[in-house]
């Protein structure tokens, strides 16, 4: 199993990556400071079978994170089975949560930060 | 409400301009036959009775006019009388020979004509009651009148009539008249499209053309005499001038309300803002923190580490800080606006 951390906050992707190797200790983490470089790491692992789970951050330079489900939807990398994303943000804006209902292969829309429970229910099920 | 007819046998006068004696005595017995309390005042010639009119201030109830005077007759006997009566009924007493002139004096004023030949006390006191009356039911109108002119005037709205075809101004009340820094006169040298900028000419015109309750654009600019631009609603109904069709219009200025309106909408939008940043800025450090918080929980151990994220706390709290005061600032500025 894959997991992508894309979020420009440095200590945001070191409190998640920290949170995830206490908890699953073996699972590679693949840290993204922005859309455009997540959906380039992506794209190496576009034919890897393994589980890919994407956490993402919604306001971010250069590609946001709208930006980034624009792209995926685009280029139909949501027909991988495999491949599941979960929105983290700290906006708790109603907004945010209708704009990503909008996309259906958006998984979940969490608020900042992840707790160990929170965790549990996106990597626990695979 | 036309009033019921007065008793008019009660206090009477009439004032009679009669060079013939015979002829006035015997109107004097027909009347005295017929008005119980009665004051009669007889003058022989036009002069006379003009000087009667313009010392007396008494008032008559009507006034007899013959009208072949020693010193005046005819039209001009009838209209200088009439230009002097002060709305009295004159009622002409003629003969034959001037009959033609009689029933052209009805469309000047006169309110009736007696041949001398064919007055009886019946007939005369008949055709004074008439004019009495008449002259009751026209001082009422042209009271009602006056107290509509009042409305008008007085009128706290800017207030016009216009002709229906050409929109030009008839009538501006006092309220149009201060408003808009126009007098009278002005606004009637002008058609109402032109209190207008250019480009609204058209839309104006095509407002008065539809029909009242149409819900169309009723914004408009108008423009003052000193040049300042107002925004104004305005209302309009056909109504009746004279014998013609037009149009009363007023106008209401709404300049201050949308002033009003807009200054809540640049309020609206910075109380988004701050919405905004409420979930997004605010929310940023906080999630950070207890982010930490939740992974200083899962593991103690190492006590580097724990400074490290102890010295993250500090900074994210601080962030909170900065935006917080930054979020206060904000709100201030909504009350100075």
């Amino acid at each position: 199993m894959e997991i992508f951390v894309i979020d420009d906050d440095l200590i945001q992707r070191m409190i998640v990556s920290k949170m995830i190797k206490i908890i699953y200790p073996s699972i590679s983490i693949n840290e993204c400071e922005n859309s455009k470089i997540g959906l380039a790491m992506l794209e190496q692992h576009k034919n890897s079978n393994q589980k890919i789970i994407v956490l993402l951050d919604i306001n971010m330079p250069i590609l946001d994170g709208w930006g980034f489900l624009d792209q995926i939807e685009k280029s139909n990398f949501y027909n991988l089975h495999q491949l599941s994303i979960h929105i983290v943000s700290s906006s708790t804006d109603e907004s945010d949560i209708l704009k990503a209902n909008q996309y259906k292969f958006v998984s979940k829309f969490f608020h900042k930060p992840l707790s160990r429970e929170d965790l549990n229910a996106i990597i626990g099920i695979y | 409400m036309i009033n019921r007819m007065q008793d008019f046998s009660e206090n009477f006068s009439a004032l009679i301009i009669e060079d013939n004696l015979g002829d006035f005595i015997l109107i004097e017995d027909y009347l005295q036959e017929k008005f119980e309390k009665i004051t009669l005042v007889h003058c022989q010639d036009y002069t006379t009775s003009v000087d009667y009119m313009k010392n007396s201030k008494e008032k008559f109830s009507v006034i007899l006019l013959d009208l072949n005077l020693p010193d005046l007759g005819g039209i001009d006997l009838i209209n200088s009388v009439l230009a002097k009566s002060a709305q009295v009924p004159i009622i002409i007493l003629t003969g034959y020979s001037d009959l033609a002139m009689a029933k052209i004096s009805l469309q000047i004023g006169v309110y009736d004509y007696l041949l001398k030949d064919e007055i009886n006390p019946d007939i005369l006191f008949k055709t004074i009651i008439f004019s009495l009356n008449r002259s009751s039911f026209i001082n009422q109108i042209e009271a009602e009148k006056l107290n509509y002119e009042n409305l008008f005037n007085f009128n706290p709205q800017p207030t016009w009539l216009l002709d229906l075809e050409s929109f030009k101004i008839i009538h501006a009340n006092i309220a149009a008249q201060k408003k808009y820094g126009y007098s009278l006169d002005d606004f009637l040298k002008i058609s109402f499209t032109k209190l207008h900028p250019l480009g609204e000419e058209l839309l104006i015109a095509n407002k008065f053309n539809s029909t009242e309750d149409e819900e169309s654009k009723n914004h408009f600019t108008h423009l003052l005499s000193n040049g300042q631009e107002i925004k104004v609603e305005i209302y309009f109904k056909e109504i009746q001038i004279n014998l013609d069709r037009g149009l009363i219009v007023q106008s209401n200025d709404i300049s201050k309300t949308l002033t009003r309106i807009n200054t809540i909408e640049v309020q609206n939008e910075k109380l988004r803002s701050i919405a905004w940043t409420q979930s997004h800025v605010v929310r940023a450090p906080l999630s950070r923190i207890l982010g930490i918080v939740n992974l200083i929980e899962q593991k103690t151990d190492n006590l580097e580490e724990i400074l490290y994220w102890v010295k993250q706390l500090r900074i994210s709290t601080e962030e909170m800080d900065t935006i917080v005061k930054k979020i206060i600032n904000e709100t201030n500025s909504l009350k100075e606006n």
